[in-house]
């Protein structure tokens, strides 16, 4: 499998802290990487190392096959595009005069491009507004244009979706989809919306402690995913009675709603019930979300 | 490098820093002058030269260039602008090297715009030159605008090193108020308006090596040193500039 990013080892210690420590991840090219961890996992600063901004204490990467102590990894970072944090751009310029102002750095002669982009993030109708007039929504869809520039092969996005309405959140996701599908562009994207990461990730890395602690692809975790049975009943002791009859695995809720994890038909389960009189009010089959599979990974706690 | 350069000209020609800055620099010469002649009307007997409005630029320049390049350079940081030419591919050494070029450009244009308004003043008033020639005057405007540059420059590093914190702020507008005080103190010391110098020793060493090598005491005075002297502090402090900025934003984990 070709890989964009390749970390080997990668470590960085602030003073005595170690932010990252020795970190091996790998974005296979054309992906769709989902980033997850906590605040202070490490995911910000990797990002940086990745886009140069800081240097690795040890350890190494490869960008675009490229190492990181070489000369031409500027070469490699000129087809990379980020948006870090808060978007990069000019307040005092229009959306369309930081798209020029990006060209020109980037050296790229052509300007048709520019109208392009700005259609894409759907701010063409924006015209002589100044970027310091924008909503947080524009400006990230503002930044995102600004990476775009230059047709870059890898996106890097923290938290795209921060500041974010309905609507804009569900732009970025189907823009995303769309220019890695049709572009080939592969992204690299950090968000606590797991739910929302969940839709448009083709691979996760989790990160703990400044360690990766898992990277799979969506098939995998679909295959790790456990489905379960949610039930809400009178009572969940009569439930338990009745499910432990015939050795189930389950996990009692409260007093009224439990999870079942077997693949048990629901005409089963009531025939079970009725032998314990217990009464079934609801019962619905739910797959083990992105969230509970990081929950279950990391082992839960606050700032996902 | 270039095309880094072309873009920060572009932006610092958009920045609404440096246009104010421009525009206070202009709106200052105008109504200083205006001020001058409305005295000159009511007392008759304070007569207003030309000489008087050509030096008027000197009391702020400092301030102006100082806040200009700080405002201008630190929003880029802030912004996160820098960090996207990183990002982009952009060399730290061609990033801090087009900063520093548009640091001299900052004192080039305030100069160069003060220059031309002055002498529209004169015209548009009907000044006179009372003691200098015109020859003493484009050197006057050779070494503030030179020396406006070098300070543009250092202004400049001085964000690039502190990295585009709000601090830069106050340590920029801090210098150009310590160095006014300081240059006040020694010009006062060594040209008494009543009397002769009565510096002797160290000091007066001290005082004359700051007024000869220091760019901020320059606008301050009519140029009485040969260009070689002036040159030598414009080009120190350039040169110091440089060098620091270079070694120190190379190296600088930018947020």
């Amino acid at each position: 499998m070709d890989y964009i990013f390749k970390t080997n080892n990668l470590c960085k210690n602030y003073g005595s802290f170690a932010a990252l420590k020795d970190v091996n991840m790998e974005i296979p090219k054309h992906s769709i990487y989902g980033f997850v961890g906590k605040n202070g996992a490490g995911k910000t600063t990797l990002i940086r190392l990745l886009c140069g901004l800081q240097t690795p204490s040890s350890g190494s990467y490869e960008l675009m096959g490229i190492k990181n102590d070489s000369a031409d990894i500027l070469k490699a970072r000129r087809k990379l595009g980020a948006v870090v944090e808060s978007p990069a751009i000019y307040k005092d310029l229009t959306a369309r005069d930081n798209l020029i102002q990006q060209c020109i750095m980037l050296g790229l002669a052509d300007l048709k491009n520019v109208d392009e982009l700005l259609d894409i993030v759907g701010l063409s109708d924006t015209g002589k507004k100044k970027a310091k007039n924008f909503s947080l929504g524009m400006r990230q869809r503002l930044g995102l244009a600004i990476a775009l520039c230059g047709n870059p092969e890898f996106i890097i996005l923290d938290e795209p979706t921060n500041g974010l309405d309905p609507q804009g959140i569900i732009e970025i996701r189907e823009l995303v989809i769309k220019l890695n599908k049709e572009r080939g562009i592969t992204f690299l994207i950090s968000s606590h919306i797991l739910d929302e990461l969940a839709r448009m990730a083709t691979h996760y890395g989790f990160i703990d402690k400044g360690h990766i602690v898992r990277q799979m692809s969506n098939e995998s975790l679909r295959k790790e995913s456990h489905k379960a049975i949610k039930m809400t009943v009178n009572d969940t002791k009569l439930l338990a009675k009745a499910i432990e009859s015939r050795g189930l695995k389950y996990k009692i809720i409260d007093n009224r709603t439990a999870d079942i994890y077997e693949d048990i038909n629901f005409s089963e389960m009531a025939k079970l019930c009725d032998k314990t009189e217990c009464i079934i009010e609801k019962m619905e089959e739910n797959e083990e979300n992105l969230e509970s599979f990081y929950l279950s990974l990391i082992g839960g706690g606050k700032n996902v | 490098m270039f095309r880094i350069f072309h873009a920060d000209i572009r932006k610092m020609i958009h920045d609404k820093g440096f246009r104010t800055c421009l525009m206070v620099n202009i709106l200052y010469q105008f109504f200083s002058v205006l001020i001058l002649k409305t005295i000159n009307i009511l007392y008759p007997k304070i007569v207003l030269y030309a000489d008087a409005v050509a030096f008027n630029y000197g009391t702020i320049s400092t301030f102006l260039i100082f806040a200009s390049t700080l405002i201008t350079t630190t929003s880029d940081y802030s912004d996160g602008c820098i960090r996207n030419k990183i990002i982009s591919g952009a060399s730290r050494v061609n990033i801090y090297l087009s900063w520093a070029a548009c640091g001299l450009l900052h004192g080039l244009i305030h100069s160069v715009a003060a220059c031309i308004t002055s002498f529209l003043c004169n015209l548009i008033f009907f000044l006179k030159w009372d003691t200098y020639t015109a020859q003493e005057i484009l050197y006057y405007w050779l070494i503030i605008t030179l020396s406006c540059m070098a300070l543009g420059l250092f202004s400049t590093t001085l964000v690039m090193i502190l990295g585009g914190y709000k601090a830069s702020y106050i340590v920029g507008l801090s210098i150009v108020i310590v160095m006014k005080i300081v240059s006040l103190e020694v010009l006062d010391k060594l040209y008494p308006e009543n009397g002769i110098c009565t510096l002797t020793g160290f000091k007066l060493c001290l005082y004359q090596f700051l007024e000869k090598y220091l760019p901020f005491f320059y606008p301050m005075m009519r140029p009485h040193y040969g260009l070689f002297t002036y040159m030598m502090g414009i080009g120190g402090i350039t040169v110091i500039s440089l060098i620091l900025g270079l070694v120190i934003f190379k190296r600088k984990e930018i947020r």
